[in-house]
């Protein structure tokens, strides 16, 4: 028996091998080849550097840009977060009802996932542009009548707006597959005993769901960390700055100002912070998952 | 155990052919770069089985050469080159390449060394400029296309060790497009002055026509814009002050030309878009093409944009008056300049592209579509939109001694002014971007 057991976990292991090799190559070795470039002051381009230690991870912690670009991200990424499982789950739970067309409005709401994200950008630039400048002039509403990329305060919020709006359909799909393992018995227990919707919700379905909003979690806070293409096509960093995510600093440092190494320790700092954060959410979430 | 090694088999089998997936291509982006000095001959062009050129210039043996440029605007005119090219050289096969970003992707792939084997690029930016320096281009020193371009363009190509490592070819410029027919209808002259220039805006506003068009979101059109007409039109060469800034003899808040330059464009604006700050580049090309504005501020380098947007559109190009007492320049750069990556193997014909390029007749129909002032000597430079552009006197400007984050970050400067409109505040984080990027 543990002569076969082991033999069969060779074979498994062996099936392993070409996926273990790949990601090895070009995940792992990249990795460890950039932590290497950051603790030297290699320019990108060229042939002679020198290795200089932790100094690009000291200018790291003392540099201003770094910091504020960092928070900026920070902000934007908890807000997407936020923003990404309160609607998924709203409109997950209201695709888990049983109405007429719920085909049709799953096909809807998961439309946006299959759309460019660089195309998306573009359109949403027109309609900030043109659109809602003319809803709000023809409503007489101000704060509409102006195009919300163009100031400082607002920009982050024409951002999020797009982003939210392509990226909640596959986490809403991932919580609709969750709600449709709740057991029907304990829901329409809950019901006999007099738990009310909120009741049922809290105490029944989102343990059931936890796994998903957990996973849901996790990739949108790694996609609110790294947003560069939405900033690129809408805003560009501005205006004046405002919405210089981390990834533009870190792509302006090593494109622009050729300090590849030290965007590469950035870079690093940066994936040591969102793995610790990850680590963080994972662990609460896990508390408040039902295990069967 | 059949079953066993069927399936051992099977798994190295399929992990042998995700190797082979995965190691196609040494050099291509996203590897490592640079383990030794050594370059290894550029995989997308296939290595010559002979190459020598024989006493009358003919190049020996097959070649395929990548041409990488950073125009695509251009796109289509080299095409047309390219075919004739192969009528006279049918040996040496030339295949164009011009991704997006172009200018960053150049810089990717010499730090992925993945070089192509001609390139056209913007010479003398500073991420070109490194480049030379670190012995990325063959000189060009001896070849005989280099007497074809005016002997001022070859001098200030030559670096600080004596050889010269760019072919330059064209120049760029900027300026005041401006729509001739409004220029007409409200009796306004070409401004020579400052206070001319608010006159003519003034004279628009008041016959209902938007005077101007900015595209103060656009990361690329700002720096440049807010660079040019800053050299061009204040002072050509505030970086001669760097030096007392950082011994703390000087500062940027007692820069008159700054100040001066900063309330200039303040004051422009009150004839531009409501919102500025949310109108791009590309907006902004189209508004003044399609006649929504008179004016637009930009480089030589869009006057095919216009015509391309609207053919019927009249319009012409002048230089912006000077904002100090100093002379208004054209505040340009080397436009396109071809270099040769070292190591490709595939040199001789990538400089006998080069001396087709140069060409007389060549040279001249590059420079009708294109459109940018012209350096060879052979070329006649007849785009009549940029006539005065061309006719102005030129002064290289600052994408030439600031680097691209320089530049950006100087733009996010002025947005903040366009914004908060407070000159002494801009004053003083200039002074202070000023001291941050050249004291490390």
């Amino acid at each position: 028996m543990n002569k076969k057991i082991s033999e069969r976990n060779i074979t498994h292991f062996l099936f392993t091998v070409p996926n273990l090799l790949f990601y090895s190559f070009f995940t792992v070795l990249p990795v460890f080849s950039g932590i290497y470039y950051s603790m030297t002051d290699w320019n990108g381009i060229s042939k002679k550097y020198s290795f200089i230690g932790l100094k690009n991870y000291v200018t790291t912690f003392t540099s201003k840009r770094f910091f504020t670009s960092f928070w900026f991200s920070l902000r934007y990424a908890i807000l997407l977060v936020l923003c990404i499982v309160l609607i998924s789950t709203i409109l997950a739970l209201l695709l888990n009802t049983k109405i007429k067309g719920q085909g049709i409005f799953k096909t809807i709401y998961f439309f946006p996932a299959v759309l460019c994200m660089m195309s998306v950008g573009l359109i949403f630039d027109k309609i900030f542009y043109f659109g809602f400048p003319e809803l709000g002039n023809f409503l007489g509403i101000e704060a509409l009548s102006r195009n919300i990329l163009s100031s400082s305060k607002t920009a982050m919020f024409g951002i999020l707006l797009v982003n939210v709006w392509k990226s909640c359909s596959i986490p809403t799909v991932l919580i609709l597959s969750g709600l449709q393992t709740v057991p029907v018995e304990l829901l329409e227990a809950a019901n006999l005993d007099g738990a009310g919707h909120w009741q049922q919700f809290r105490s029944i379905k989102i343990p059931f769901i936890m796994p998903m909003i957990s996973v849901v979690m996790v990739l949108a806070l790694k996609e609110g960390l790294m947003l560069y293409d939405y900033i690129l096509v809408l805003t560009g960093g501005g205006p004046a700055g405002a919405t210089e995510s981390i990834t533009m600093t870190l792509y302006r440092m090593g494109f622009e100002d050729m300090k590849y190494s030290l965007a590469i320790a950035m870079s690093i700092v940066v994936a040591l912070v969102i793995i610790v954060i990850s680590l963080l959410q994972l662990k609460i979430t896990d508390k408040k998952r039902v295990y069967e | 155990m059949k079953r066993k090694l069927l399936m051992s088999g099977l798994a190295i089998l399929a992990g042998l052919s995700l190797a082979a997936c995965a190691g196609g291509g040494g050099g291509s982006s996203g590897t490592t770069a640079l383990e030794t000095n050594q370059t290894e001959p550029n995989q997308a062009a296939s290595v010559a089985e002979t190459s020598s050129v024989t006493g009358d210039g003919e190049l020996e043996g097959t070649y395929e050469i990548e041409f990488f440029h950073c125009k695509p605007e251009d796109f289509e005119l080299y095409e047309t080159l390219i075919a004739k090219f192969h009528e006279s050289y049918p040996n040496i096969k030339v295949t164009q390449t011009c991704p997006s970003e172009p200018n960053k992707a150049f810089v990717t792939r010499v730090a992925s060394n993945d070089m192509p084997d001609l390139a056209g690029v913007t010479v003398l930016s500073s991420q070109i400029v490194e480049m030379m320096d670190e012995g990325i281009f063959i000189p060009l020193d001896d070849q005989v296309f280099l007497s074809r371009a005016n002997d001022a363009s070859v001098a200030q190509l030559y670096r600080e060790d004596g050889h010269i490592y760019a072919m330059p070819i064209t120049i760029n410029g900027f300026g005041v497009y401006y729509n001739l027919d409004y220029f007409e209808q409200v009796g306004a002259d070409v401004p020579v002055t400052l206070d001319e220039f608010i006159n003519v805006c003034e004279k628009l506003k008041t016959a209902g026509i938007q005077p101007i068009v900015f595209c103060d979101k656009d990361p690329t059109k700002l720096p440049q814009q807010v660079d040019r007409l800053y050299i061009g039109s204040a002072d050509h060469s505030p970086w001669d002050k760097y030096d007392k800034i950082l011994s703390g003899e000087y500062s940027m808040i007692d820069d008159k030309a700054l100040r001066a330059t900063a309330e200039a464009y303040l004051k422009i604006r009150e004839y531009g878009q409501s919102d500025t700050l949310a109108t791009s580049g590309d907006q902004a090309i189209s508004d003044f093409a399609m006649g929504n504005a008179a004016m637009m501020i930009d480089g030589t380098w869009s006057a095919n944009a216009y015509a391309k947007q609207n053919p019927d559109l009249n319009y012409s190009c002048f230089i912006f008056p000077a904002i100090t007492d100093v002379e208004a320049c054209n505040a340009g750069a080397y436009d396109t300049g071809y270099v040769v990556p070292e190591g490709t193997g595939n040199e001789a014909a990538a400089l006998k592209f080069i001396d087709f390029l140069t060409g007389e007749d060549i040279a001249q129909e590059f420079c009708d579509g294109d459109m940018n002032l012209n350096v060879l000597k052979s070329v006649n430079y007849g785009v009549e939109v940029l006539k005065q552009i061309n006719d102005a006197t030129f002064t290289l400007s600052g994408s030439t001694e600031w680097s691209s984050a320089f530049r950006s970050d100087q733009a996010v400067l002025f947005q903040k002014l366009f914004m908060d409109k407070d000159v002494d505040s801009f004053l003083r984080e200039y002074d202070a971007l000023v001291i941050n990027y050249y004291s490390e």
